[in-house]
């Protein structure tokens, strides 16, 4: 063997191990962030559609064709006046309420976020809910930080990394595994293994830039924090406005949103409103967020700032005018969720997802036949031992949802963090251990 | 050799299974994203253009054809025309 071909060779080695270690360890988190992540995709419409049957919140046709919110938002001022955030969501088609996200800090009590629905042709309060005990909630939490509130982003975003690692190095074993084998050829044979290995090449090559896209962005959405601050990124469209009047005065203050709307549209016509908010730290301004129609970035990142007294534009963001900087910085969360292309591209993003979660599990199948092979294991065991972890996913992810829903979403994150956690550290502590007695073992082994 | 072995390896070309096949796959993919985002387009009245879901329907079917007949020539061509449309399309 020439040196240049025993070089390719000890690569090749290389990458495998790097599959397969990598797969191994971090297999179940992709798994479930496949699961959740499919699931993720349509959250707007699952809650449009719970919204609807469930808290049976609709909204009668508008007499002026636009959505009515005022009197309904300045009643809830003043039935709230400790309030100290409140965010407007805009209907997305007609008959969809509007939404008023309010935190609430009452003094000595418990920071509460309300989600009051109003019917945007009667300009009326229909129903209200507990914004952080929702299942929309539940489904971005847990795909984002694994309910894990102090360092589960950063997890999800070593998910992200893992995927990457073993999408690319998955690539470049490929040729060596498939031989002689014919893309999508499967081999005719009952064994298990090999059924399962070639559903594993067939499937990870085939769904290979996608996933490999979703892991990259995933890498970044997850670890941004410590990205940003390592790297002293600063988010792109960040505007403070200067302050000009006592806090209390400007939560007090009344605004005529159908003012606020007709003013944006004309001064940011390609704009769709999408999201309103009103300042409460006494800068005296309202903020209009939203979409630019075909274009593929983030949600609401395009902003106008207007003054709350005379509804002059004070900030302007439109993402099209903007540096290739921050239309890369904008374009990862819409790439990672797919929200550019309708019901038909969130079905394609949850499908090919999925692909991910079934690397997964069959990676762990064959990895378990491999070692039956060695060691004396039973056949029944591989699969007892997938049906095991993969129940006990599926336990996790519905006992969550389950404590959100109807306890609460603080209990949820505690219990969440809890597991994970433990999990973490066993898990690391297994890896640790393993390591230090083979070392031991090798070193201590009688030399021939 | 026998027949059949023969016939296999014949079918077999190691640079268009181990390298063009997994390319074109990952264009494939891409192109399927980029041909739904389009159609949604198209029909939502957003960039109202009848021309670019022509030509990407084109490159997705060219393309997905190619994969299943792994020609060589045809499988980089197909790859080819997407990448340029691509480009195209972005910059």
């Amino acid at each position: 063997m020439s040196k240049r071909a025993g070089k390719a060779e000890n690569n090749k080695k290389l990458f495998w191990r790097l599959h397969h270690w990598v797969g191994l360890y971090t297999g179940i988190l992709i798994g479930a962030l496949s699961l959740t992540g499919a699931v993720a995709v349509f959250i707007p419409e699952i809650d449009g559609w719970i919204v609807k049957h469930h808290y049976k919140a609709l909204s009668s046709p508008s007499p002026t064709g636009g959505p009515q919110f005022s009197q309904s938002i300045d009643s809830l001022i003043h039935q709230h006046p400790d309030y100290s955030s409140l965010s407007i969501s805009l209907p997305d088609h007609s008959g969809q309420v509007v939404h008023a996200d309010v935190i609430l800090r009452p003094e000595g009590g418990n920071l509460k976020r309300v989600d009051f629905f109003i019917d945007a042709g009667k300009d009326r309060i229909i129903g209200q809910r507990n914004h952080q005990n929702s299942l929309a909630n539940y489904l971005r939490q847990m795909h984002v930080r694994l309910y894990e509130g102090y360092w589960g982003r950063q997890l999800v975003g070593i998910g992200g990394l893992a995927l990457a690692v073993v999408a690319i190095t998955g690539l470049l074993i490929y040729g060596n595994f498939m031989k002689k084998q014919l893309w999508p050829k499967l081999r005719k044979t009952r064994d298990m293994r090999i059924i399962m290995a070639d559903w594993h090449k067939i499937l990870g090559i085939s769904a290979l830039a996608f996933n490999v896209v979703i892991a990259l962005t995933g890498a970044w959405l997850g670890l941004q924090p410590w990205l940003m601050r390592w790297l002293e990124i600063k988010t792109p469209n960040t505007f403070k406005a200067a302050i000009v009047m006592e806090p209390e005065a400007d939560k007090a203050m009344y605004v005529n949103w159908n003012e606020i709307l007709k003013t944006a549209k004309k001064e940011f016509p390609a704009l769709q409103p999408r999201q309103l908010s009103s300042s409460t730290n006494g800068s005296g301004t309202v903020t209009v967020r939203g979409n630019i129609a075909g274009q593929i970035y983030e949600r609401d990142i395009n902003i106008l700032v207007l003054s709350k007294t005379d509804y002059r534009p004070i900030f302007k963001y439109d993402v099209r005018e903007q540096s290739l900087s921050h239309k890369f910085y904008f374009i990862q969360e819409a790439l990672h969720f797919g929200d550019f292309g309708g019901l038909m591209l969130k079905a394609l993003y949850a499908l090919l997802g999925l692909t991910s979660g079934f690397l997964s599990i069959s990676g762990f199948v064959i990895f378990l036949f491999r070692r039956q092979k060695k060691k004396k294991f039973q056949r029944a065991d591989a699969w007892k031992t997938t049906f095991v972890y993969s129940v006990a996913v599926l336990l996790f992810l519905i006992g969550i949802a389950l404590i959100s829903l109807f306890i609460g979403y603080s209990t949820a994150s505690l219990i969440a963090g809890i597991l994970i956690n433990t999990l973490l550290i066993g898990l690391i502590g297994y890896a640790l251990l393993r390591y230090l007695f083979r070392l031991f073992n090798r070193n201590h082994q009688p030399s021939a | 050799m026998n027949a059949a072995k023969r016939k296999h390896n014949k079918r077999h070309d190691t640079h268009t299974e181990h390298h063009l096949v997994p390319a074109a796959l990952f264009l494939l993919n891409v192109l399927a994203v980029h041909v739904v985002y389009v159609v949604y387009a198209y029909f939502n009245a957003v960039g109202n253009q009848i021309g670019w879901v022509v030509l990407l329907t084109l490159a997705f079917v060219a393309l997905s054809s190619a994969i299943w007949i792994k020609n060589r020539i045809y499988l980089w061509c197909s790859m080819m025309y997407y990448v340029a449309l691509f480009i195209y399309c972005w910059v």
